[in-house]
This record gives structure tokens, C-alpha cells and sequence, in this order.
């Protein structure tokens, strides 16, 4: 449950959500549901690539310090245990806030709680829209929380970099052990919401460094990230969308992901229908990539702490040189809980 | 002859019928909305807090952040407490100090707390554990009705909030 009756004790607060989830391939032979993990189902049964289960922890050090800690585990990544979060929160003031540590890399509209199940409608955000192969940075971030009546304003500006040894999307992708660094990343992410409208904009750049095999592939190559995403929630329709840009210009590599998203609120139901899509122009090394998946689902809201979702994905894949896993469809059913 | 008059009086019969039941359906689901407006209309809301509290009246826009789990620059406040209660004011609070649904809300506290690191706000179901532990808790503020209010013992009202 969201809310809670009186389990914060003292100054410490636990919170924790879990997604319990099977799918198959039905039609195709796999289907990669979870990008940054490298969650792939085939035409076997499998829990493996969605469930998962997180456990946060905040504490007070004194009137205006925190520790955060947020551990996780997920199926896809073999149920070991991760440090999703783990930072000092220092509030300046009512509006400021500094944090310093671990956190998720806020790209994208869902990246702070994409295995959150709970907190979205379908089994898993839109797998063209999230296939970024960094989730996380150690570092420092500024937030910024003014008053404005009604609405509500989140103004997020981070620095960091990480540095992530046998990334677990490229050596999967290219079947060879990749090292990949992000480094002096310098992104800022803007956020104004009310009932029912929220507007997300996002932007960050940095540099890449990649040992591919143990053999240096690229060093301080510059990248930069762009986002928008407007979600709508007008009367009983939810319509929800985000558009998105990548660009490795020394590299000719230049991504453009969107999704959209249409939902209709039948008292404890959303049935829900979504596109998404990736496409990478071919580059001067021949490099493509061009994939999208359409999927209808429905989930249902058992009570205000537990949902109930299934999920059927047509995913398209038309890359000629970089092809991902093929045309696929999957069906997937769970239940995602937030305690 | 005689047979089709019989079966248009029997059309007549069944469209009266109809007719009938949905008026009738109209008229209660009306009667429910209208009492339920009035009722909703009639109820003051307030802010409470335990009758030893040094709690005073606070901006209403810094109620409305700390049940959203920000905090405040002015207030003694420490928590805030969901009174769920009694639905027609939790509705109201909703509405008239959020300024959001119930599954706005919702949407809105699950995204901060797994995406910003948020404490989860304290929600009572029963009155009587919530003037308790407002008792107990005498920076701990929470709402009700006024006529609610004025009938609970060891408890304030702090400021109307609607």
C-alpha cells in the first residue's frame, strides 16, 4: 500500500514492491523483454526476465540528512542482489534538496522505477523505448521542488558517471564480454504535473569509453541524450507518450525511440494498447538498427496495493545488419505489489 | 384483427415497463447524487491535532506538500495522517486541498516514493485509532469534519481547511 498504517517507526521508514511474472514466446523464438538486463523470453515458460523484487529503506541521520537504500533483486539478472539506490539526501530547504551516492539515471519518463511494476499499467514499459545499457551513476544531484499551487514542479540536475564490467546488454548483444563507462554526465530533467497532465523533459551529455574483448573500442566519445514525454488523464482515458533522441556523433550513431499509449480507466480495469518503436538510420560502419512492438494488455486492481496484469507483444524486427532477436509474439501474465 | 391489438397492447405494456424502470433507476441514482452533493456541500472540513499540540494554523499550500511527503519551511508539523475514514471527506480533502482524484493521488505518491525516495504518508482507517495516535503524537496532524471534531474528545481543530 502507498500509504501506510503507522509501519514508520522512529525515524525509519521501509517500503518494497514485487513483480511475480511468466510469459513464453508463442510465436517467433524469443523476445527481448527487458533491454538493460537483458531479459529474453523463448518458447519455454519462464519467470526470469520480469519478476523482481525491491525492498527501500530511509532513515534520518538528523533533522535534515537521510540515507536511502534501495536493494533489488531480478530474475533477469540471475536474483542477485543490487544496490539500486544508496545516497545521503541533505535538504537545503523546503525547495532544495542535494543528494549524494547511487542512484538510477533519470533518461527516460519510467527509468527511476522501471521494475516498480505496480507503478504502471503494463507488465513492462515499452521495450523499444528502454533500451539503454547504463541505469544507474554514482554521483551528485540537485532537486528543486517550488511552490506552485496546484501544480507540482520537479526541476532535477545530476552529474556522475559509471562504470559497469561485462554490461549485461552488449555481452549479450554481441555475444562478447563489453566493459562500458559512462563518464562526466551532466543532465538536467524538468517536470510539471497537476491531476491530469504531467510534462517531462529531459536532457544529458557525456562521454563513452568501451573495451570490447578487452580490446578498446572507443574512448571519450561524446554522447547526448533528449527527451519529452506528456501523459494525459482525462476522465477515464490515459493516453501517455514519450518521445526520445540519441546521438554518438563521432560514431554516425543516431537513435530515435518513441512510444505511445492509449488506456481506458473501467472502474478497477485499464484495458491498453501501446506502440513502440526504435529505428537507427544505417551508419558509415553499416550499422542499423529498426525494431517496434505493438501490445494489448489489461490490468486489474485487485485492491489499492496489488495488481493483476496480462499482456500479449508483436514485436517487428527489421534490422538488416543489427538484427535483435527477430519478429516475436509473447504472451506474459503477473502480479506486481507494492507494500 | 383482435390478435394485433393484442400485441400492440402488449408493446404498449412492455414500453410503459421500460419506461418505468428507467425512470425509476434515473430518479434513485439522482437521489443518491443529490444527497451526497448535499451532504458533501454541507461538510466543513478542518485540520486536527492533539489538544496538547503547540501546532498552530499553517499555509494551506504547505498541507497540501507534506501529505505529499515534501517538507515544510514553517510548520512544528512532523506527519501528516490520511484520514480514510470516512470517504465523502477524504474525497473532499482530495479535491479541495490536493486538488486531485484518489488515483491521482495514488499515482502521484507511488512515483515519489520509488522514484525520489519519498516516506509514505500515514493513512488511518478508524477514528478512534486515529484520535489516539493523534494524541500520542502531538506533531502529528491529520482532518475531519468539524461536526467530528467538535464531538472527539482529547483533540483540536487547528484551522478549517475547507
Amino acid at each position: 500500500m502507498l500509504m501506510h498504517s503507522a509501519t514508520s517507526y522512529a525515524d525509519i521508514s521501509f517500503s518494497g514492491y514485487a513483480s511475480i511474472t511468466a510469459g513464453k514466446v508463442i510465436k517467433g523464438e524469443e523476445f527481448l523483454a527487458d533491454y538493460p538486463k537483458a531479459g529474453v523470453y523463448d518458447s519455454d515458460w519462464s519467470f526470469s526476465p520480469d519478476t523482481s523484487v525491491g525492498v527501500q529503506l530511509i532513515t534520518d541521520l538528523n533533522d535534515d540528512l537521510e540515507l536511502v537504500i534501495q536493494a533489488i533483486s531480478n530474475g533477469a539478472s540471475d536474483y542477485d542482489i543490487d544496490l539500486d539506490w544508496a545516497y545521503v539526501n541533505y535538504q537545503l530547504n523546503s525547495e532544495f534538496s542535494l543528494q549524494a551516492g547511487r542512484k538510477r539515471l533519470p533518461l527516460y519518463y519510467y527509468s527511476e522505477f522501471f521494475d516498480v511494476g505496480y507503478a504502471y499499467y503494463w507488465t513492462r514499459p515499452p521495450v523499444d523505448n528502454y533500451t539503454w545499457q547504463i541505469s544507474h551513476y554514482n554521483g551528485l544531484s540537485l532537486q528543486y521542488q517550488p511552490y506552485l499551487g496546484e501544480w507540482d514542479a520537479l526541476f532535477n540536475l545530476y552529474t556522475g558517471r559509471e562504470d559497469s564490467g561485462d554490461n549485461e546488454l552488449l555481452s549479450f548483444l554481441s555475444g562478447a564480454p563489453v566493459d562500458e563507462t559512462w563518464k562526466n554526465m551532466v543532465g538536467i530533467v524538468a517536470e510539471l504535473s497537476k491531476d491530469w497532465v504531467e510534462f517531462r523533459a529531459t536532457f544529458m551529455q557525456g562521454q563513452l569509453d568501451r573495451t570490447v574483448n578487452g580490446i578498446v573500442t572507443d574512448e571519450d566519445v561524446k554522447q547526448k541524450f533528449s527527451g519529452v514525454s506528456v501523459n494525459l488523464y482525462f476522465y477515464d482515458f490515459i493516453i501517455l507518450s514519450e518521445f526520445n533522441q540519441y546521438d554518438r556523433s563521432a560514431s554516425d550513431i543516431h537513435v530515435d525511440t518513441h512510444m505511445l499509449s492509449i488506456g481506458y480507466q473501467l472502474g478497477d480495469y485499464i484495458p491498453h494498447i501501446t506502440h513502440s518503436a526504435l529505428r537507427q538510420e544505417e551508419n558509415l560502419a553499416g550499422g542499423d538498427e529498426d525494431h517496434n512492438t505493438t501490445s494489448i494488455g489489461l490490468r486489474w486492481d485487485y485492491n489499492k496495493s496489488t495488481a493483476v496484469k496480462i499482456q500479449y507483444d508483436k514485436a517487428e524486427d527489421k534490422g538488416v545488419h543489427i538484427p535483435v532477436l527477430g519478429d516475436s509474439e509473447t504472451f506474459s501474465l503477473g502480479i506486481d505489489v507494492v507494500f | 384483427m383482435l390478435f394485433s391489438k393484442v400485441i400492440i397492447l402488449k408493446a404498449n405494456i412492455k414500453n410503459r415497463v421500460f419506461n418505468f424502470l428507467v425512470t425509476a433507476i434515473l430518479a434513485v441514482m439522482l437521489s443518491h447524487v443529490v444527497v451526497n452533493m448535499s451532504y458533501a456541500e454541507s461538510t466543513t472540513g478542518v485540520l486536527v491535532a492533539a489538544e496538547s499540540s503547540p501546532i498552530q494554523k499553517t499555509n494551506i499550500l504547505e498541507i497540501r506538500r507534506m501529505y505529499l511527503g515534501l517538507p515544510s519551511s514553517t510548520s512544528l508539523i512532523k506527519n501528516t495522517v490520511m484520514n480514510i475514514s470516512d470517504s465523502t471527506v477524504y474525497r473532499m480533502f482530495l479535491k479541495n486541498i490536493m486538488h486531485m482524484t484518489d488515483k491521482g493521488y495514488r499515482r502521484k505518491m507511488v512515483k515519489r516514493i520509488f522514484r525520489q525516495g519519498g516516506k509514505k504518508v500515514i493513512e488511518m482507517q478508524d477514528i478512534t485509532e486515529l484520535v489516539n495516535y493523534l494524541v500520542e503524537n502531538p506533531y502529528d496532524v491529520s482532518f475531519m469534519s468539524e461536526d467530528m471534531a467538535k464531538n472527539t474528545k482529547g483533540i483540536k481543530v487547528v484551522q478549517v481547511l475547507w
